[in-house]
């Protein structure tokens, strides 16, 4: 549980009619992880060419064209009750199969889609149609007129007056026919050989004409209300060619989920062995595997056939190194934690997992920063609500919830220890200590307590530092012993000077801190001469003095605001009581016969100091862990383990 | 509210010509025309009222399109300024007015959806307007298409006079309709804000704002015809039926087909060697542009003369400032671009002789 499971680098010799049961046997179990050999053999060593690559293209593209196929008909791709698919999807029968499923679907589809820009056609001639639904007129009377152009059309009102003006050198007729706003529909008409001025007038007075639909006879009214009408009919046809889709997808949307998933299957089997080595007439799959399956997978897959060569390496744990991919390994309970340890870094497969700390320390400095029985509770509810993914709007932070759980129950134990319940201080009593009023022995013991931490990352770094030997890091670097000799030594000094009681005289821890910060200067110095390695010192003396007086400057400065970056965790418990306070004394301000105002206040303040208090509690707690606490010991960099899936559906 | 003039002006009016002073005096232009190339300028602008406008950004960015938008930073604090500083009843005209450049601004990031330009080419080449005010000129741009660039206007007062000139848009696939629809609504609009002003206010606004209105009116009707050949209908749609000394007569008489001189002769009886410049429309009309701007820079500079206490005086200043922005920019792009004072000194605004 404290270090990624134990890894076994596997290389497996597969005669090619073997091929597919072994991969199937290594595959389901989210214990292999394939590393990508397809370099090694040659075309020309093989017989066969590789039609592995076509198979790829050819499911890739069956699956695209079911998914459009299924978007149609409305079916939601679900995980199928089968979850075994022994062998590939055959390609030409498949091929067969899609093509009769989209000629069918296809041709309703698409009789859809012309009924459906029929009516946006409709819709667009009623827009035009709709400023003369009050006009009594016949246009197309007019159509066929041999002397008289007329436009009908719509205008803003402000150019009605200058397009008249322009106008003014040839006889003409005008009317305005109806305005609405700023706009109206004029209609105005000259003899034909004037059809030119009239054009060019109209446009440049931004007159927009209205085309009537040439096969519609009688008044905007009548042609308005036909229109409508032909929407009608064509959302009735659309209609009835969604049942028929319905009816379809009702009658075979079995067949299709199960179609897709064995094409998809098949996709991704053929998209595995892509990435094994061919040679003449085997195959080579390379890849790592929990050592704890190693016996069983090696039965399993001679099991399948003699002729199989099987070869294993087990990596030294003991080595730094990033070839190894790394799956954590931790208790259920503890699992949702390791969501913020990956966010941070993917630990290296020598290195300890912190999982396990976090899963510790996170609710714990959260409920000592969030500490209230009632706002507790209520983070605890929400916590199971989100975990329990029943909440559709909060399904997509499903991973969150046993970690908002665990800060709720935490916070819910500090609130007893502190006595408080929705911040009322006055209700419980408190089983350790009121923050607000000890706000002294508070942050002093949130300190103390960052220092354990800080102390505790040290030999955590020492000891991942013992377990690769590294040895001279683990002696001088300034998170190693050294450092830590420092820190300790510096904290001696501080606290044998805040305390006139305390039992050690102070000079010790000054001569220890002199001794140990000479130790942490010149450890690069340290380094080099151990490692022989020339020269001594770079750049010179000056150069090198000035760098390790600033690196001492800054190692100082480093343990003093990491020490005391930790005052945050006190100074949260102590604010939260006065928040709440604030918002008790505007409910009085609001309601001071503590009607249903005061309630109303109180009810905005509970969701402010859950909603935004516990964000920022929260943002402050990952930074406690990732800055001082992950900063001591924890370096990641490490490949994360992808297991090899043949069906989607087992990752769930 | 009339009589309340005094008390409603005294404190603007100080204010304005305490601003008025700052314009650049002719000794002023003279040496920033004097400064050796682009940085020399800027340096000397530094002295200036625009200093601070120009310390705003880092030296190397100042090119001359920088510095330009720098500058009218200026005029755009002062714009406000004045606007919150003046009764209320007049804040209408001074509103629409600042839309002018709102218009500009529009305009400009049009022409880069056409162009295919980016927004770092754009920017400053706007008119600096705070965000709350501003129109969302960036993501139209970024639409790289000019109806969907007008279709984020939805809501505002410009999407109205849009949407007739884009079906015009659409057919033609030039943004001249949508200009010069934009132009007639702006200045249509001030002219209804203007009369309704009441007596003293309206007599002097009409006289600051139409004098601008009728320059424009004028240099469209000529531009249309000279320029574009557009027929007579389309240049009385094109232009605006009323102003101060224009009359619409005047402009359907140039758009008759009337010997454009005769026309500007009888409407600006003062102006010189009318005849001479316009002998060639091509080369003379940014010479007749520029004796326009003069004679409005005469009228605003006469407006500070009569009675203080009127809309006049901040319409007055306001136009002077963007005359003389005008007239810095030229300077920036002729500085940048290396053309001597002779070859430039004739585009300014503001006589340095």
């Amino acid at each position: 549980m404290f270090y990624p499971q134990e890894m076994t680098e596997i290389e497996i010799i597969v005669p090619t009619k073997d091929l597919f049961s072994v991969t199937q046997a290594l595959s389901g179990q989210g214990i292999f992880s394939q590393t990508d050999v397809n370099y090694l053999g040659n075309e020309k060593d093989n017989p066969q060419p590789n039609q592995w690559q076509e198979k790829a293209s050819a499911y890739s593209a069956f699956e695209r064209r079911l998914q459009s196929v299924l978007n149609s008909l409305e079916i939601i791709d679900v995980n199928p009750k089968n979850r075994q698919y022994d062998t590939l999807a055959n390609i030409e029968k498949t091929q067969v199969l899609i093509d009769g499923i989209e000629h069918e679907v296809k041709n309703t589809v698409e009789q859809i889609n012309l009924e459906s820009k029929q009516i946006d056609h409709l819709k667009s001639l009623l827009q035009q149609m709709e400023p003369l639904s009050e006009i009594d007129v016949d246009f197309s009377q007019l159509h066929d007129s041999k002397y008289l152009y007329y436009i009908l059309g719509m205008m803003p009102l402000d150019n009605i007056q200058r397009l008249k003006t322009s106008l003014s050198r040839i006889p003409f007729v005008f009317y305005t026919l109806s305005q609405k706003n700023q706009n109206a529909v004029v209609w105005l008409a000259a003899s034909r050989e004037n059809a030119d001025v009239l054009n060019r007038a109209v446009r440049s007075a931004y007159l927009n004409p209205i085309n009537l639909p040439g096969d519609q006879k009688g008044t905007p009214a009548e042609i308005i209300h036909l229109l409508n009408q032909s929407i009608i009919d064509s959302e009735a046809k659309i209609k009835d060619l969604k049942n028929v889709l319905a009816q379809f997808s009702k009658e075979n949307e079995a067949q299709l989920i199960s179609l897709l998933w064995e094409v998809r299957c098949s996709r991704m089997m053929t998209n595995a062995i892509l990435h094994f080595g061919r040679l003449k007439y085997t195959y080579v799959i390379a890849g790592w595997i929990y050592t704890s399956y190693l016996s069983s997978i090696k039965d399993k897959i001679r099991g399948i056939s003699k002729e199989i060569l099987i070869e294993t390496h087990s990596p030294d744990r003991e080595k730094i190194t990033t070839d190894v991919p790394t799956a954590l390994n931790n208790p259920r309970l503890i699992r949702p934690f390791q969501m913020l340890v990956t966010t941070y870094a993917e630990p290296r497969y020598s290195e300890l997992d912190p999982t396990p700390l976090v899963a510790f320390l996170f609710p714990l400095l959260f409920g000592a920063m969030f500490g209230d029985v009632g706002h507790g509770v209520l983070l605890a509810i929400l916590g199971g609500i989100i975990s329990s993914k029943k909440v559709k709007a909060l399904k997509g932070f499903a991973s969150l919830g046993p970690i908002v759980l665990a800060c709720g129950i935490m916070a819910t134990i500090f609130g007893f220890l502190y006595g408080s319940l929705f911040g009322y201080e006055d209700i419980l009593p408190a089983l350790w200590l009121r923050p607000g009023s000890n706000i002294m022995t508070i942050l002093i013991i949130t300190i103390a307590g960052g220092v354990i931490l800080l102390i505790f990352g040290f030999l955590l770094n020492i000891y991942n530092l013992f377990k690769v030997k590294d040895w001279i890091n683990l002696t001088f670097s300034h998170n190693g012993v050294i450092g830590l000799l420092l820190y300790l030594s510096l904290v001696g000094l501080a606290v044998s000077l805040l305390v006139p009681s305390f039992p050690l005289p102070k000079m010790i821890f000054v001569i220890s801190s002199i001794i140990f910060g000479v130790g942490v200067m010149f450890s690069e110095f340290f380094v080099h001469l151990i490692e022989r390695h020339k020269p001594l010192i770079e750049g010179g003396f000056v150069i090198y003095f000035i760098q390790i007086f600033f690196e001492m400057f800054e190692t100082l400065i480093s343990f003093f605001s990491n020490s005391l970056s930790f005052v945050r965790v006190g100074a949260f418990a102590v604010a939260h009581g006065y928040l709440c306070g604030v918002f008790f004394v505007l409910a009085l301000m609001v309601d001071p016969g503590k009607g249903i105002g005061y309630w109303l206040v109180f009810l905005v303040g509970l969701v402010f100091v859950v909603g935004f208090e516990g964000l920022i509690v929260g943002i402050q707690t990952m930074r406690l862990t990732y800055y001082e606490i992950f900063g001591k010991f924890f370096n990641g960099g490490g490949k994360r383990f992808e297991p090899l899936t043949l069906h989607p559906a087992e990752n769930e | 509210m009339f009589q309340n003039a005094t008390s409603d002006f005294a404190a603007i009016n100080s204010r304005i010509r305490v601003m008025y002073s700052t314009l650049l005096s002719k000794q002023e232009y003279m040496v920033l025309s004097e400064t050796n190339g682009l940085d020399g300028l800027i340096n000397q602008l530094k002295n200036t009222a625009y200093g601070p406008y120009l310390e705003r950004a880092k030296d190397k960015e100042l090119t001359a399109r920088r510095a330009a938008f720098q500058i009218r930073e200026r005029l755009s604090e002062v714009f406000h300024s004045i606007v919150k500083m003046s009764p209320d009843y007049t804040r209408p005209v001074l509103t629409q007015f600042y839309r002018y450049y709102q218009i500009n601004n529009l305009k400009a990031v049009l022409r880069g959806v056409v162009t295919n330009s980016s927004w770092d080419r754009v920017r400053y080449v706007l008119f600096p307007f705070s965000p709350q005010e501003s129109l969302p000129l960036q993501e139209m741009l970024e639409t790289g298409n000019v109806t969907q660039a007008i279709e984020l206007l939805k809501g505002t007062s410009y999407y109205e006079t849009l949407i007739f000139a884009m079906k015009r848009y659409s057919v033609e696939q030039s943004l001249f309709p949508i200009e010069v629809a934009l132009d007639l609504d702006f200045w249509r609009e001030l002219w209804r804000e203007v009369k309704a002003l009441p007596g003293q206010d309206r007599e002097s606004a009409t006289h600051i704002i139409g004098s601008l209105l009728d320059m424009n009116n004028l240099m469209w009707a000529i531009r249309y015809r000279a320029y574009h050949n557009l027929s007579e209908e389309e240049i009385i749609n094109y232009t605006l039926s009323f102003g101060y000394r224009v009359r619409d007569e005047d402009i359907r008489s140039i758009a008759a087909g009337a010997d454009i001189p005769s026309v500007v002769k009888r409407i600006y009886p003062d102006l010189q060697n009318v005849e001479e410049i316009l002998q060639d429309l091509q080369s003379g009309l940014p010479k007749l542009e520029l004796l326009l701007q003069r004679e409005v820079a005469e009228r605003c500079h006469s407006a500070f003369l009569g009675n203080p206490f009127q809309i006049g005086i901040p319409l007055a200043f306001l136009v002077l400032f963007d005359l003389e922005i005008q007239d810095l920019v030229v300077l920036l792009e002729a500085k940048s671009n290396h053309v001597p004072v002779e070859k430039y000194k004739d585009f300014l605004i503001k006589e340095m002789q």
